[in-house]
């Protein structure tokens, strides 16, 4: 189809008003396996990470075998049953050469940055972003960050070194935004296409007729170059397609009733924290599932966590300060309590993606989650040691089910994997002694 | 002897391959000789009409060059913070791989990705108020005349070529009707400068070529293809205002005035990113961002001493050869440059914050940019220097010389696993080169490279590896000496080395290999290189007024046949651990 | 970097490789006794790494603390007596006046009458530091290496309180900005250096640095690096005593005080101040390590101890800051007020470690040539 007529085609349709059907572009049914769309495209991977304060005790963490069969220690304990859903990664280190150390702050920004801070600025975005960038950015949220602890400040996903992507934390507002009257149900029969798509793939196909001009100029072995950046332009004009294409219903997208008018009472007691959680962490699960975004942020705490333990009068930092080592455990008890707390909230949130079917699996196997925290020890605001998990198969891309010693390597590989594995094309992630090119490679398939 | 072969053929060949082995086995050197051919081709010079061009080529902006085209029309402001795909090294220019790299569909949507970052900021309240010429009759509305002025500005600075006129009306209307339909008149300049930043005209320049009236029967590179390959090889960016208009009026065509055109560009601070561009792609240092060394080896090599590296190079480069005016051989003896802190501790010299000019002492071994941290950490490994890279970096990189690559099969225990008795790299490299494969390409790189011992793999000095002190002497190209200072004096005294200059900075600015036609205005180039005592400017000046960089050769009936060496011809079970 | 001071051959040859050889000094008649361990230009400088207060802490055989020097227990700290002070049982009602503020008020204008709170000293035989008057007192430690006539009173005031312990938050705090705060930068620079084994006369000046410290992807403090001395704005951390080294060890002959800023989070910029500072430290051409014995003056200790932090981080390592600063002036053992007669210092000692570093005095002209190879050699790991 040449150019102008295509463009024609599609001023007419634009200026008609209402689309009802887009150009037959994707064909929306899976295949006989359930594993991609009928014509080859695999189901998309999604990204998530989520995040917890003040490391952990090593103790009682540190499963003390690697590689497939690996203990799960106390305060992991929560995680056992996901065992072929997850991997630990431990012995991670976040160097911060010459950077000052700010504690609760420096381990994270490394970790999402490759990059270790000189001021309560980033260097620049969060990975999580320019993974947005590449695979999300024609959903309806680019990203969707959220958190149980009752506080927008706590997110770490940062648009631009000193744009944090603010969080939501309560339960209420983000089921409005999310599943409010504007939400575009897949399964519903009426559709209204994106303005901005509309006039994005109008100018495109616009500048896309400049394309014979710049033919006739050149020879032949350029011609296959060119045309291998208009392929490249198609691509993209398919992708803004999809944007104005009615969606094909997803039967896994059930949002869930309006929760109640009245919300959640704000506070940092654990109940409230596990229950605040929960409920973000199911609508994040349904957002996700119902391909309004690709790419999530989730928090358990902040990572100066002030959660509190009822009948105990010090919140989680302070404890970890605090508390003296219990000498028989070797480690301080009540701070493991909190830390396994969150671990019980990681397990939920794993298992909030498990539950979703996608395909012949669920909507887990078609994601990957990294989650990461602050320090190693906190007590020592230690940056080595430090642990990350990740969950998920990535649509087949990581294996699952082991414990992986990092050897005190740079926390930016978990980062460059992540880039990679979503199919963002660096050579390299981090800065200065962070800088990685190297794949943590006994993960991938 | 071979060593004086070598030498007086290396004189004679610019492109010449050292076919170690076959020279080694006294044979017949190289399989392919450019200079021959260009003999040929300048046989026919004089008639006016001789075929001296480069291919018109079909060239992709680098990274850089896409930020700077930009945030010289936008102004600085404007954050990108991006990274294209990488390009491939072509005879030692990168900037040649820029007329080869085609653009994947990941890479579109890299450039999707940052025409909506820059045009969103380009249309933010704030800066919308200077980049837009007019105000509109209501934000929430089309204004065609506002948005045409807005429009002209930027597509006539962006596009390598003005788009016809009925094509820019379409993008006007374009741009109405996506302000209609947002219901805001910037929302749909927006979108439509987004689309704009995806253009073929902006991310391509398509050179074309055009009847040369003043040599018939030769083509020429038009007006606006000429504009911008000045503009890409002196500033590193598309074309400016100014020099579209000096293409327009044919400025470009009338040598007195192509000259003047020319020595403005050289009088403009731009051109100092021109020509860090240049040598930064010359001297390899996009190899800089992915270097690293043992922490454990190296301590004192801090993260961030491999930029402070190049960027000492760099200014020592901008001004030596721009700012002073200097013989550009003396680089390789010079010993002033500028320090910053963490190259102190390298180089163990006091020195405060930021960057400041400093002269070594003649004491300190740092004679020239090849005693320096960029050359020698670069070409190392992680935890130990190496004589071997050092040397094929030197010969390939400053000299254009081709070392073969390694053949398959050899034995590196003696180098990986040294033999305890074996305590220097020089001990290490001799037990290596009895091996007579090996023996032929070391004979090329150990030489020079040895010389570079006082030096560990992080740049700092040294007199002694294990405790046995360093024997620094080797040679070049048959002259002896006896230390780094001595391989300075011996590189500024070869005569390959103005001759690679002139090479690679023709290659960067035609944005492609040299092709054969090209030999003659080479030839020409390096002498008049002489003649100016070895200054950049009179060379930058010389290779944009030259035939050869305006007259377009046409492409050859089959592509030219590849480069061999000689030990590709090496029956491979001599290679084999013996 | 943890290289024991030898003169080896390896050495002799660096030195003379880097051109401050003997005979460039014995040639000019600068020195007779000048060694090869020399210094360029017979000055060498060393930053300050770490300044922390060591607390004996006695382990048994597997290394695990036995607290034999708190056989009274750990005290408590401002929260417990604050619980036991105001009991909460009974539905008693207190007023903010008579509780929080009357105890912060007890923190910011401390005084030396006897305390409510039982307080329990630190005894035993063993405390770190060095004898600083020459006698041997019934109240003077043992060294845990065997020095006699030790003097350190703050010992038995700080002992026993869990901030000043190992690896107490108040150490990691105190540690991490002494380090990462600009303003904490303070060094020391030795002159007229004959031998950095055996000399029985050289000048030591500290000064304050303007310059961050550099260390590596792995933590260690590279020496080598470049400090500015500010003669602007820190004349009070200028200060000059004299001093021998007897084999690398550098030891105060004439002491003179020692001035130490230690800025704390933005929120002061306190300056520490030990009266007759001796210095003991080992000397390598790369670091000096050791101790500084001396008076510390009370006012100053307590404003920088327990007034720069909120009574929130001091309640990290249970300090009781108004128990503390009783018992710091019944120990109190010089300097006595002449008004007063109560002592207004106590003896103690820091445990130091510092590096090598290059410095540039604001009257020399910075220098744009030249070059020190000092560290001529590097090995490269196999």
């Amino acid at each position: 189809m040449n150019g102008l007529s295509r463009r024609r085609v599609l001023r007419g349709v634009l200026n008609g008003g209402a689309v009802t059907v887009g150009l037959p572009l994707l064909n929306y049914y899976l295949n006989g396996n359930g594993t991609a769309f009928a014509d080859g495209t695999p189901l998309p991977v999604r990204f998530g990470t989520w995040s917890w304060g003040l490391g952990m005790s090593p103790a009682a963490f540190v499963p003390k075998k690697t590689g497939k069969d690996f203990e799960f220690p106390e305060e992991i304990e929560a995680l056992a049953p996901l065992r072929d859903k997850i991997n630990l990664l431990t012995n991670i280190t976040a160097f911060r050469d010459n950077s000052q150390l700010m504690c609760h702050f420096t381990g994270w920004a490394i970790s999402r940055t490759g990059n270790a801070p000189n001021s309560r600025n980033l260097s620049s975005e969060t990975y999580d972003i320019k993974i947005a960038n590449q695979i999300s950015r024609s959903r309806r949220f680019k990203t969707l960050t959220a958190n149980a602890a009752a506080d927008a400040r706590v997110s770490f996903s940062y648009e631009d070194p000193n744009t944090p992507n603010p969080a939501e934390y309560s339960p209420v507002l983000f089921y409005s935004r999310l599943f409010g009257p504007e939400f575009p149900n897949p399964n519903a029969k009426e559709f209204k296409p994106s303005p901005r798509a509309m006039s994005r793939k109008s100018v495109l196909s616009a500048v896309m007729q400049e394309m014979d001009a710049v033919n006739k100029r050149v020879g032949a072995e350029d011609r296959a170059r060119l045309d291998q950046y208009f392929t490249g332009l198609r691509h993209l004009e398919h992708q803004f397609d999809q944007q104005l294409t009615k969606p094909e219903p997803i039967a896994a997208c059930n949002p869930p009733a309006a929760p109640k008018d009245s919300d959640m009472k704000l506070g940092n007691e654990s109940p409230l924290v596990i229950q605040r959680h929960k409920m973000m962490t199911d609508l994040l699960a349904m957002a996700v599932a119902c391909d309004q975004t690709r790419v999530i942020n989730m928090a358990y705490c902040a990572m100066l966590s002030n959660t509190i333990k009822p009948g105990y009068e010090k919140p989680h930092h302070t404890t970890t300060h605090e508390e003296p080592i219990d000498e028989k455990l070797g480690y301080q008890p009540n701070c493991s309590w909190f830390t396994r707390r969150c671990m019980e909230g990681f397990a939920s949130y794993v298992q909030a993606f498990a539950n979703i079917k996608e395909g012949d699996g669920t909507l887990l196997d078609n994601m990957l989650i990294v989650a990461d925290t602050d320090h190693g020890v906190a007590r020592l605001h230690s940056l080595d040691g430090m642990p990350v998990f990740t969950a998920g198969r990535a649509g087949g891309k990581v294996k699952t089910g082991l414990h992986i010693d990092m050897k005190g390597t740079t926390i930016a590989r978990v980062g460059y994997t992540a880039l990679r594995t979503m199919g963002v094309d660096v050579q390299k992630f981090g800065d200065r002694s962070n800088t990685t090119s190297d794949l943590i490679s006994d993960i991938l398939v | 002897m071979f060593r004086e072969l070598l030498f007086t053929r290396f004189m004679k060949r610019p492109a010449v391959v050292l076919a170690a082995a076959t020279m080694l086995a006294g044979g017949a050197v190289a399989t392919f000789d450019p200079s021959l051919a260009a003999e040929k081709a300048s046989a026919a010079k004089g008639s006016n009409s001789a075929d001296v061009g480069t291919p018109k080529r079909l060239r992709l902006l680098t990274t850089q060059q896409y930020i700077n085209t930009i945030q010289y029309f936008f102004g600085p402001d404007i954050k990108i913070d991006v990274k294209f795909a990488p390009l491939t090294r072509t005879d030692g220019v990168l900037m040649a791989g820029t007329s080869l790299a085609g653009v994947s569909d990941a890479q579109i949507e890299t450039y999707q990705k940052v025409a909506n970052i820059v045009s969103t900021q380009v249309l933010d309240s704030r800066h919308r108020k200077t980049l837009v010429p007019c105000v509109p009759k209501s934000e929430q509305a089309a204004d065609n005349a506002c948005a045409a002025k807005f429009l002209s500005g930027l597509i006539s600075y962006l596009y390598s070529v003005p788009p016809p006129k009925d094509h820019f009306s379409i993008l006007v209307d374009e741009a109405g009707a996506a302000a209609n339909r947002l219901n805001d008149f910037y929302a749909g300049l927006q979108v439509t400068l987004e689309g704009v930043l995806l253009s073929p005209n902006v991310l391509f320049v398509a050179e074309k070529e055009e009847p040369d009236p003043k040599r018939p029967g030769r083509s020429r590179l038009d007006a606006f293809s000429q504009a911008s390959r000045l503009s890409l090889f002196l500033w590193n960016a598309a074309p400016d205002a100014e020099l579209r208009a000096a293409a327009n009026r044919g400025d470009l065509f009338n040598e007195k005035s192509r000259a003047r055109v020319v020595d403005a560009m050289l009088a403009s601070p731009r051109l100092e990113t021109g020509v860090r561009a240049f040598f930064d792609d010359m001297f390899g240092f996009d190899d800089v961002e992915t270097l690293s060394k043992d922490a454990a080896t190296y301590p004192f090599f801090l993260g961030d001493a491999g930029a402070d590296a190049r960027e000492q190079t760099l200014r020592t480069v901008v001004d030596q050869l721009l700012i002073k005016n200097k013989d550009y051989r003396d680089l390789y003896t010079s010993r002033e440059t500028f320090m910053s802190p963490s190259l102190g501790l390298i180089y163990g010299v006091r020195t405060g914050p930021g960057w400041r000019a400093y002269e070594f002492p003649p004491e300190a071994h740092r004679d020239g940019i090849l005693t320096q941290v960029s050359f020698l950490a670069l070409h190392s490994h992680p935890t130990r220097s190496s004589a071997t890279l050092r040397g094929k970096a030197l010969r390939e990189l400053i000299l254009c010389q081709k070392v073969p690559p390694p053949p398959a099969n050899v034995d590196f225990s003696a180098l990986n696993n040294p033999d305890a008795t074996l305590r220097t790299a020089r001990a290490r490299l001799s037990a290596h080169a009895q091996n007579p494969v090996c023996a032929g390409c070391h004979k090329i790189t150990d030489p020079m490279g040895l010389a570079l011992e006082n030096f560990d793999g992080a740049g700092r000095y040294r007199t002694a590896e294990k405790d046995t002190p360093i024997d620094a002497s080797g040679s070049l190209d048959g002259k002896p000496f006896t230390d780094v200072v001595g391989l300075g004096q011996a590189v500024h005294d070869s005569p390959a080395l103005p001759s690679c200059l002139v090479r690679r900075a023709f290659s960067y600015a035609t944005a492609g290999t040299v092709p054969v036609t090209a030999e003659p205005t080479l030839a020409q180039l390096n002498k008049s290189f002489v003649g100016e005592g070895y200054r950049l400017r009179a060379l930058l000046k010389a290779i944009t007024l030259s035939e050869g960089f305006s007259d377009v050769t046409q492409p050859a009936s089959k592509p030219a046949a590849p480069e061999k060496t000689a030990s590709v011809s090496l029956p491979g079970k001599i290679a084999s651990k013996e | 970097m943890k290289k024991e001071w030898s003169i080896s051959h390896a050495l002799l040859r660096k030195a003379a490789i880097a051109g401050f050889t003997v005979a460039s000094l014995s040639g000019s008649g600068a020195a007779i006794s000048a060694d090869d361990t020399a210094p360029a230009g017979r000055s060498i400088a060393y930053l300050f790494t770490s300044i922390a207060w060591p607390v004996y802490q006695s382990r048994d055989t597997a290394g695990k603390e036995t607290k034999d020097e708190c056989p009274n227990g750990i005290n408590d700290g401002a929260r417990e007596q604050f619980a036991a002070s105001f009991p909460q049982t009974n539905g008693q009602k207190w007023k903010i006046e008579d509780t929080a503020i009357a105890r912060e008020a007890e923190i910011w204008f401390p005084t030396d009458e006897p305390d409510k709170f039982p307080f329990h000293e630190a005894s035993g035989k063993f405390s770190y530091g060095l004898d600083l008057d020459g006698k041997n007192k019934p109240t003077d430690f043992t060294s845990p290496d065997g020095r006699t006539g030790v003097d350190n009173q703050l010992f038995r005031a700080v002992g026993c309180i869990l901030s000043y312990r190992d690896g107490s938050s108040q150490n990691l705090f105190e540690k991490n900005y002494f380090q990462s705060m600009l303003f904490n930068r303070i060094l020391f620079e030795l002159t007229d250096v004959d031998s950095l084994v055996n000399d029985d006369d050289v000048t030591l000046t500290t000064y304050r640095g303007l310059d961050p410290l550099v260390w590596d992807a792995k933590g260690t403090f590279q020496a080598d690096a470049t400090q500015r001395i500010d003669k602007k704005w820190s004349q009070d951390f200028i200060n000059t005593s004299k001093a021998k080294i007897v084999n690398g060890v550098l030891i105060t002959t004439k002491p003179s005080d020692f001035y130490w800023p230690t800025e704390f989070v933005h929120q002061e910029a306190p300056t520490d101040w030990l009266r007759d500072a001796h210095f003991e430290l080992k000397l390598t051409p790369d670091t000096a390590e050791g101790l500084i014995g001396g008076y510390v003056d009370i006012e100053t200790y307590y404003r920088s101890q327990n007034r720069r932090y909120g009574t929130h981080q001091i309640s990290y390592g249970k300090t009781a800051s108004a128990s503390l600063y009783k018992a710091i002036r019944r120990l109190a053992d010089a300097y006595p007020d002449p008004a007063t007669g109560k002592n207004t210092a106590i003896s103690t000692a820091l445990d130091v470690k510092a590096v090598q570093v290059r410095v540039i005095h604001p009257e020399e002209k910075v220098a744009e040539t030249g070059t020190d190879t000092r560290r001529a050699q590097t090995a490269e790991a196999r």
